[in-house]
């Protein structure tokens, strides 16, 4: 008799209860990329995602608008066939005048569920999302998949670094550092979406400063975020000839004062181009160190000063000011005393390999 | 009253295959009789002139020589004698039986059993013979250790178990347990190892066979020499090894006969098929209905287009499909080897294919479930084999129900039940638990022989 009652508990326990969690696969749509634009308070967000039928993969999008993104997502439920499912999620794409406000709190959507993958690229778009979810040229591509391709390309080339939510996050968060986000735009001759920089934040906002491409190459050079390529072409002008190359390894060392800032930079780089093909001889190697020298110092230089004009400590000085000269930081805002105090750069470069098999 | 030629009749029953006679002996008359279905004649004449010299010498013990002894005549001692296929010479005036022991053998050769081929290395198998079988062991063993023992079951004291073991190696505990249990053994009906095992192991419930079953004599002599106990019974070919431990289960003769990286190679990829064969098909249900996140996003587009219309869920599908490749493996065992191979490829190439474009189960779920069904033939031993195949299911139930955590509640259930278990009263999971760092080297990987042996030198015997 117990046992019948036991065995009739646990039937019942079995049909009752369980699969609260489930979620089939096949009434998900799994989204890569989503785009949100507006302000706090009126968001409009949009999702690209993959449909599927009769054994056939098309692209689809979709639009919410809501208070928030996540009354914007449900909005956009309500216009879309299966779920919308944030766990795949590749790519985010964030209008550059969101970026200009408060926008953490419309990103709090992808952190609060555990399912949800915060390893997605975030990047900062000009202009309208439409444009972007639709733009003017042909992509060959879908949206879906030329999105995630593209930003994996720049961490690839060392375009961008600690980009994806996480890392965005942790560093937007971080009172010693800046964060710096690829930045888009439709290319006025093709209509494709390009990367043409990073843009810069300060605190919590963008502040409308970009750098372009190679000055982003730099940036990340100097923050010693190397990827697999760091390629970077100078215009030699006194031997009327180009030089292009590949940053292999970094060393950086940087020396705090009371009231400046020494970054001594040393550089193993490795010619992948330069027509003249002279390298061989030591001469040529030591002028063409020395060239390098001078170039990537002032495109460094260059990196500093736009990132003191925006008030954006990208390279994260702040983080070793905090820690060991608590009197400088202590001074006041951080990113006030960082655009206001000189800082020196020092660059030496050695020429580890010319690619001349001799 | 004494024994006749019609006494002797009614006492079998009146069978024809009953050969009865009066025979001249000197100084009294006797009665023959023997089954003629089981007995020799030739054979036996030759046993016959033999006794008859040494009756005539009138040595003391002349009814004793090497095939024949002398009982006291019962009715029952008669019977037992014919049906065992002797042949019984009775005296009327002395009162007693000489028993002659001339069987005709009907025994097939000792070819390599069929389900447990190996590629080099012996190829003898045992047979139904059980004195054959023991000549099979003792021709690889040739020590004066090895020891045979009978134990009488059932109440016509006609059915025979022998256990075996080596007495130096083997704990007399061991022995002592075992002679216990099969002396406790009191059936007429005793036919199959089968039944034999359910007396001897402690678990009859659980879905893990507890005692080795092998045709093999070379493994059953590598088992002695390690400190087991053989059990075999008489018109069997099956040999029951025990104590074992799980991971005997995944070994094969082949692995000591191949190279040492090679061996070890395979032994790890049984281990990895214990894996998947338990959890894969659970794992894929998980996946599907709770835990979509973890698919990389460049499979989960194929995935999500293989089940995007299948009407049922993940786990009926799955079922469903088990059921079948089950059916198929059931209905193909039986059969003889052409039409089986034709089930075979209908149900697994034909019926799989029209399966996925009829849409009822996605294709996906027919590379798990075949991938499942092929790590479960690796594992050598058969029973472990259907006990993986049956294990899955309840583990399907859990991943249906819970997703991952159903599969880890299960994967709890299981690991308490593995540590409860026992063999003969060793525990079951050694050397695993408890930890024997020596012995668990040689559970994942084959470790070359000679450095294994210098190690067990020092640690004693391996069990």
């Amino acid at each position: 008799m117990r046992i019948q009652k036991g065995i009739i508990i646990v039937i019942l326990t079995l049909l009752l209860s369980g699969c609260w969690d489930e979620t089939q696969y096949k009434d998900l749509t799994i989204v890569p990329l989503v785009g949100i634009e507006g302000e706090e308070g009126d968001i409009t967000t949009m999702f690209a995602f993959p449909t599927f039928q009769n054994g056939k993969i098309e692209y689809s999008s979709s639009q919410g608008k809501g208070v928030s993104t996540r009354a914007a997502r449900s909005d956009a439920n309500h216009q879309t066939m299966e779920a919308l499912d944030m766990a795949h999620l590749e790519v985010i794409l964030m209008s550059a005048d969101l970026a200009k406000t408060d926008f953490a709190p419309s990103l709090d959507m992808f952190f609060r569920t555990p399912r949800n993958r915060i390893t997605s690229y975030i990047a900062i778009v000009e202009g309208e999302m439409g444009t972007y979810f639709n733009p003017p040229g042909n992509l060959k591509s879908e949206i879906s998949y030329y999105y995630p391709e593209l930003l994996r390309t720049v961490v690839l080339y060392s375009f961008g670094a600690n980009f994806t939510l996480q890392d965005a996050m942790k560093t937007m968060f971080d009172p010693g550092i800046d964060l710096a986000l690829p930045y888009l735009r439709i290319n006025e001759e093709t209509g494709i979406p390009k990367v043409v920089g990073s843009g810069l934040f300060s605190k919590q906002r963008y502040t409308g400063v970009t750098l372009s491409s190679s000055e982003s190459i730099s940036a990340v050079i100097m923050a010693d975020k190397l990827n697999k390529y760091a390629r970077i072409t100078f215009e030699w002008e006194a031997k009327n000839t180009q030089i292009t190359v590949n940053v292999m390894r970094v060393k950086k060392k940087w020396t705090i004062g009371t009231d400046t800032i020494t970054a001594s930079y040393h550089l193993d780089v490795a010619v992948e181009e330069y027509a003249p093909h002279n390298l061989h001889e030591k001469k040529n190697r030591e002028e063409a160190a020395a060239f390098l020298k001078t170039s990537f110092k002032e495109h460094f230089d260059a990196v500093i000063k736009k990132s003191q004009e925006a008030e954006s400590d990208i390279l994260g000085f702040g983080r070793k000011v905090r820690a060991f000269h608590q009197e400088l930081w202590n001074k006041g805002d951080w990113q006030q005393t960082y655009a206001n105090i000189p800082i020196q750069v020092e660059v030496d470069v050695r020429l580890k390999l010319t690619n001349i098999a001799e | 009253m004494k024994p006749n030629i019609e006494h002797v009749k009614k006492l079998v029953y009146e069978t024809d295959d009953l050969y009865v006679k009066m025979i001249d002996w000197p100084y009294e008359e006797g009665i023959i009789c023997y089954f003629t279905t089981l007995v020799d004649g030739g054979e036996l004449n030759k046993q016959l002139a033999l006794l008859k010299r040494q009756a005539e010498a009138k040595t003391q013990n002349w009814a004793i020589s090497a095939a024949s002894s002398s009982y006291p005549y019962t009715d029952d001692k008669l019977q037992n004698l014919l049906s065992l296929g002797e042949t019984a010479l009775i005296f009327p005036q002395a009162n007693i039986i000489v028993a002659i022991n001339l069987k005709k053998e009907q025994a097939r050769t000792t070819d390599e059993p069929e389900n447990e081929h190996v590629i080099t290395g012996s190829h003898e198998g045992f047979i139904e013979n059980k004195d054959t079988n023991i000549a099979l062991i003792r021709k690889r063993l040739l020590r004066a250790d090895f020891v045979v023992k009978n134990i009488y079951t059932g109440n016509k004291n006609s059915d025979i178990v022998t256990y075996a073991y080596i007495a130096t190696v083997t704990d007399p505990q061991l022995v002592e347990n075992i002679d216990k249990k099969l002396s406790a053994v009191s059936s007429d009906e005793f036919f199959t190892p089968g039944q034999l095992i359910e007396y001897v192991e402690e678990h009859t419930w659980s879905p893990f066979p507890q005692l080795l079953v092998t045709e093999r004599p070379d493994r059953v002599a590598s088992n002695l020499l390690e400190g087991r106990i053989v059990l075999l019974m008489d018109n069997s070919p099956t040999a029951v090894i025990g104590p074992v431990t799980l991971f005997s289960f995944f070994q094969t003769p082949d692995d000591f006969n191949s190279r040492t990286l090679v061996g070890s190679f395979y032994r790890l990829l049984r281990i990895f098929s214990l894996i998947t064969a338990i959890f894969l098909p659970a794992f894929y249900v998980s996946v599907v209905s709770f835990h979509s996140e973890i698919l990389p996003i460049e499979i989960s587009k194929q995935v999500k287009l293989a089940i995007n219309e299948i009407p049922y869920r993940p786990f009926l599908e799955a079922i469903l499909l088990e059921v079948f490749i089950e059916l198929i493996r059931e209905a193909s065992m039986r059969l003889p080897t052409p039409i089986g191979q034709t089930i075979a490829i209908v149900g697994g190439l034909v019926v799989g294919d029209a399966i996925v474009s009829a849409g009822l189960v996605s294709n996906l779920m027919v590379i798990v479930v075949a991938m499942t069904a092929i790590s479960s033939f690796v594992i050598p031993s058969a029973e472990m084999n259907m006990t993986i195949r049956i294990l899955r299911f309840p583990f399907m139930l859990g991943a249906a129900l819970f997703g991952f955590f159903g599969m880890v509640i299960g994967l709890l259930l299981l690991f308490i039940h593995l540590l409860n278990l026992r063999s003969l009263g060793r525990p079951y999971l050694s050397p695993v638990i408890p930890f024997d760092f020596t012995r668990f080297k040689d559970i994942f990987v084959r470790l070359p022989f000679l450095r294994f042996l210098r190690s067990t030198k020092k640690k004693g015997v391996r069990e």
